[in-house]
């Protein structure tokens, strides 16, 4: 059935070759090690980071006196509130942590 | 490693555990985000059903209750009241309450559970003022001699009835709501929620 799927979609999309030629079969050099780690994870926090966002903004009010308020309420109040602040607070400085070690990288290979 | 060499089982196997694993933690991931979206404990708490006291509620008169913000009248009516009801009947334009504005239990004449208790919601039907009381009848309430009790909106005249009927020929286009309600003894009454769910 998965199979069927997929080839449905490869017959309008080339989702496989697409797949391929981008992240399972992606030619990179053998001398890659964990530095080069850095760029896919700046790529990944930065979508925690746009998703917990949007999500934060649905209950937050960028107003100078409502902006303390609305903080409480998505700690307090709201179902997950909590956590998807503090996601989005330590998504932040995930976000220094990787950058800066990619930045390194750059410096220290030059590439 | 050729293609010959591959170790089909084990590779099916790895497959199947990682998409699990990340299906797990995909699901896990989505319920804070989802819950998010449900009601929060503030919007519960400001919808909550309220109770009243109506203990000291004399017959003929009536008291306010708030509810979601909207005021709520519990009126006390009198037998005469009562009986006044089935003279206007000509008069209002939904009398046997067909249009679905109130609970099922309070789709009768008197439009409530206990004939004595009115229960209304006290936002007029036309553009939302609150209508004022005009319990007494006659011509004291400044509404002519043929007013047999009732309400009126002072904001485009709209006129109700002792049991929130609206008259015919007024802005008004429907009568006004009951909300949900229930009796938890003879004296207290709670308004927002009727033993079916909230």
């Amino acid at each position: 059935m998965t199979k069927g799927l997929i080839n449905w979609i490869d017959a309008r999309f080339p989702l496989t070759s697409l797949w391929k030629e981008h992240l399972s079969e992606y030619y990179a050099p053998k001398n890659f090690n964990f530095w080069y780690y850095f760029g896919s994870l700046a790529l990944m926090v930065l979508v925690i980071q746009i998703v917990s966002g949007i999500f934060l903004t649905m209950h937050y009010k960028p107003d100078a006196a409502q902006a303390f308020g609305s903080v409480e309420y998505i700690m307090r109040d709201v179902p997950g509130g909590w956590l998807i602040r503090y996601i989005h607070s330590t998504g932040a400085s995930m976000f220094f942590v990787v950058v800066y070690l990619h930045m390194f990288r750059g410096l220290l290979y030059g590439s | 490693m050729g293609e010959a060499n591959v170790n089909n089982g084990k590779r099916r196997f790895l497959v199947v555990a990682t998409s699990v694993a990340g299906g797990a933690a995909a699901v896990a991931v989505a319920v804070p985000f989802v819950a998010s979206m449900f009601p929060s404990a503030r919007a519960k708490a400001a919808g909550a059903p309220v109770e009243v006291d109506i203990s000291k509620v004399e017959p003929g008169m009536m008291i306010r209750a708030e509810w979601r913000s909207k005021p709520v009248w519990i009126v006390h009516r009198t037998s005469d009241m009562l009986e006044g009801l089935k003279k206007v009947d000509s008069r209002v334009a939904d009398p046997d309450s067909e249009r679905p504005m109130q609970p099922a239990y309070a789709k009768n004449e008197y439009r409530s559970r206990k004939p004595e208790w009115l229960v209304l919601v006290g936002i007029c039907t036309h553009l939302g003022c609150s209508p004022s009381d005009k319990l007494k009848a006659g011509p004291d309430s400044g509404l002519g001699e043929e007013w047999p009790g009732g309400f009126f909106c002072p904001c485009h005249g709209s006129k109700f009835d002792l049991a929130g009927r609206v008259f015919k020929d007024v802005p008004a286009p429907t009568n006004l709501e009951v909300p949900k309600y229930q009796f938890l003894t003879d004296t207290r009454l709670v308004i927002g929620e009727d033993g079916k769910g909230a």
